[in-house]
């Protein structure tokens, strides 16, 4: 939902530049090089399973390149947030310039569970695929 | 009081004795009347002080020695106050002093103790107390004609009430319920006319409780009822369609009519000083939390990033410092163990990797420059921990005040990580106190259970154990490549 807005907050300033810092590794991430390609899941060494968080930075990875479907193969909801992120940095950088239009999330039932559900959709289709 | 009987079986020895000596005795505050004492032949007490000028002529020895003496002292410890042997004329018995002021007296309280059997003492109780159950019962009873008169009932109700109450706080251990009650209502008799129930549908609780935005009321059964979210729907309690407004925006809700926290002390910075702000501060996020958080203003999100991040920066700088001498020598064995599997061509070489890093990682330069973007690490992890948080607390429904609460309880939950200055296990202790104090920050700001804070902290750890490790690995290649190295 797009509601008029004043100029962003000190928040929606430092979540824009915590978006562009990740972006910004992300692009310059070498995946196979140390120490990325060393760090392993706490959860899935332990469980034999992936965390929900697990092909996040993949997917970052190939989002920030523009490689989609591979991003959404490791992490369909890391993907979307991937793409939110850039939005939010853009749309930020909109209002900084004048845009007086900021979108509302409303925090309702319905929103609770969608996310909810998106959440577990994930895991299970990371659980799957099996890419890690 | 089991003396009595023992003791009166030495006054009768004693008087015997009395007649068997004649005048050698005499009371001290009485000239003696034996023709009196004489002619009473009932139960008498001698009297047994001894006067020097009446023991004159008979011997000492004679007197402590004689059979009748032993007769009387033998029962009689502990009860006659004497001492022969050093104070003759110390020789005195309370009961034969009764006996010389008045001999019926003496004989009759004598003969009426001694009728009291030699038993232990009995304590004397308080009857009991009605228990609770009775009280119960029979204001129920009394309460029972006049249900038809609510306000006649409404003083026994509320007595009921007062002790239901407090057998639940007891029942409860102390523990606080959530009080369903209307805002402003008299709540402590709890007398509400129950929803109208209908065939068909299901039991529903009260509804007349404030638990959504808003409170409506049902046009056609003219119940209350409160719900989240205004526009079309169905009341609860009748089951008709309405429409619920939306309420005015520039309606003050209850939490707007809440006083605004003065701010902790360091947002207050200004009026205190940047030292003791930041002091005090510490201070109160480590040892009294619920005020800290309590006192934190959700408008102040700058001052509150702005303390995580010189916190956390300073205190990781000063550890890091102190780390250096202190662990030099383990540093050194290491090094020297890491050099030998270097060369080793059996390790596999992404191994020979981590250990070039973890080489290059104790580098003077390497230090630094960490100690300078330590600043960036913080503020990126302590958004991504807020987001997740947050993020987890709206989906469990927690996140009752917005962003900025969560932030607020991410942020000056950073004050533990002052232990980042101790080396080696201060890392450990700071974290954990960081996770315990974040969910404190979580309940307090958001005015949310215990259960539901601990939920929303401790879910995005579940989520973030692969995001945080890999936000800091990329990172650190970054940093690698913009120094040089490969």
């Amino acid at each position: 939902m797009i509601a008029r807005a004043g100029r962003p907050s000190v928040h929606a300033l430092a979540f824009a530049g915590v978006a562009i810092l990740l972006l910004a590794a992300a692009a310059a991430l070498p995946l196979d090089a140390p120490p990325l390609a060393l760090l392993a899941c706490p959860f899935r060494a332990a469980t034999g399973l992936p965390c929900p968080g697990c092909g996040a930075t993949r997917a970052f990875h190939y989002a920030v390149r523009g490689r989609f479907s591979e991003a959404l193969s490791f992490s369909p909801l890391a993907t979307l947030v991937a793409a939110a992120c850039g939005a939010h940095a853009v749309w930020t950088a909109l209002r900084l310039a004048g845009l007086p239009f900021a979108p509302r999330l409303e925090n309702t039932p319905r929103a609770r569970w969608v996310a909810a559900i998106a959440l577990l959709a994930n895991w299970i289709f990371v659980s799957v695929q099996g890419r890690m | 009081m089991l003396l009595w009987p023992g003791a009166f079986v030495a006054v009768w020895l004693e008087v015997a004795s009395v007649f068997a000596l004649g005048p050698l005795v005499t009371p001290l505050w009485l000239e003696p009347d034996w023709s009196v004492v004489e002619a009473v032949p009932v139960l008498a007490a001698p009297v047994l002080l001894v006067c020097d000028e009446l023991l004159a002529g008979v011997p000492e020895d004679w007197l402590v020695s004689v059979p009748w003496f032993d007769a009387v002292a033998a029962p009689l410890e502990g009860w006659l106050l004497m001492d022969p042997l050093v104070e003759p004329c110390a020789f005195v018995s309370v009961p034969v002093a009764l006996f010389a002021l008045l001999a019926v007296e003496v004989v009759a309280v004598p003969c009426a103790f001694a009728c009291v059997p030699a038993v232990e003492p009995v304590v004397s109780t308080v009857p009991d107390v009605p228990s609770f159950d009775e009280v119960r019962v029979l204001l129920l009873l009394l309460l029972q004609p006049k249900t038809s008169a609510a306000t006649s009932a409404r003083p026994y109700a509320y007595f009921i009430s007062c002790l239901l109450r407090d057998f639940s706080r007891r029942f409860l251990w102390g523990r606080r319920t959530k009080r369903r009650e209307i805002p402003g209502c008299f709540a402590e008799v709890g007398i509400a006319p129950p929803p109208r129930k209908l065939l068909g549908r299901p039991a529903c609780p009260a509804v007349d409780v404030l638990e959504g935005a808003v409170l409506a009321r049902c046009p056609s059964c003219r119940n209350t009822f409160s719900t989240d979210r205004p526009g079309r729907q169905d009341c609860p309690v009748c089951g008709k369609p309405l429409v619920v407004p939306e309420p005015p925006a520039a309606q003050p809700t209850p939490g707007d009519l809440a006083p605004e926290p003065a701010g902790t002390p360091w947002e207050r910075r200004a009026e205190l000083g940047f030292f003791t702000a930041w002091m005090q501060t510490l201070q109160q996020a480590l040892l009294e939390p619920g005020k800290l958080f309590a006192s934190a203003r959700l408008d102040r999100g700058a001052a509150q990033l702005g303390f995580a991040v010189l916190n956390t920066s300073v205190f990781w700088a000063l550890g890091q410092l102190l780390e250096r001498p202190l662990l030099m020598g383990q540093r050194d064995q290491l090094r020297r163990i890491l050099e030998g599997m270097s060369g080793n061509p059996d390790v596999a070489p992404v191994v020979q990797r981590l250990l070039e890093a973890q080489l290059q990682a104790s580098s003077p330069s390497w230090v630094v420059a960490l100690a300078l973007l330590t600043p960036v690490f913080t503020f990126l992890l302590l958004y991504v921990n807020a987001a997740l948080t947050h993020g987890i607390a709206v989906i469990l429904g927690q996140a009752k005040r917005g962003f900025p609460a969560t932030f607020a309880a991410c942020a000056y939950a950073c004050a533990p990580l002052a232990l980042l200055a101790v080396p080696a296990c201060g890392s450990i202790v700071g974290l954990i106190w960081l996770v315990a104090l974040n969910a404190v920050g979580m309940k307090v700001t958001h005015r949310i259970s215990t259960t539901g804070a601990a939920a929303s902290v401790l879910a995005p750890y579940f989520v973030l154990c692969c995001l945080m490790l890999a936000a800091f690995g990329t990172l650190t290649l970054a940093l690698r490549r913009a120094v040089g190295q490969p």
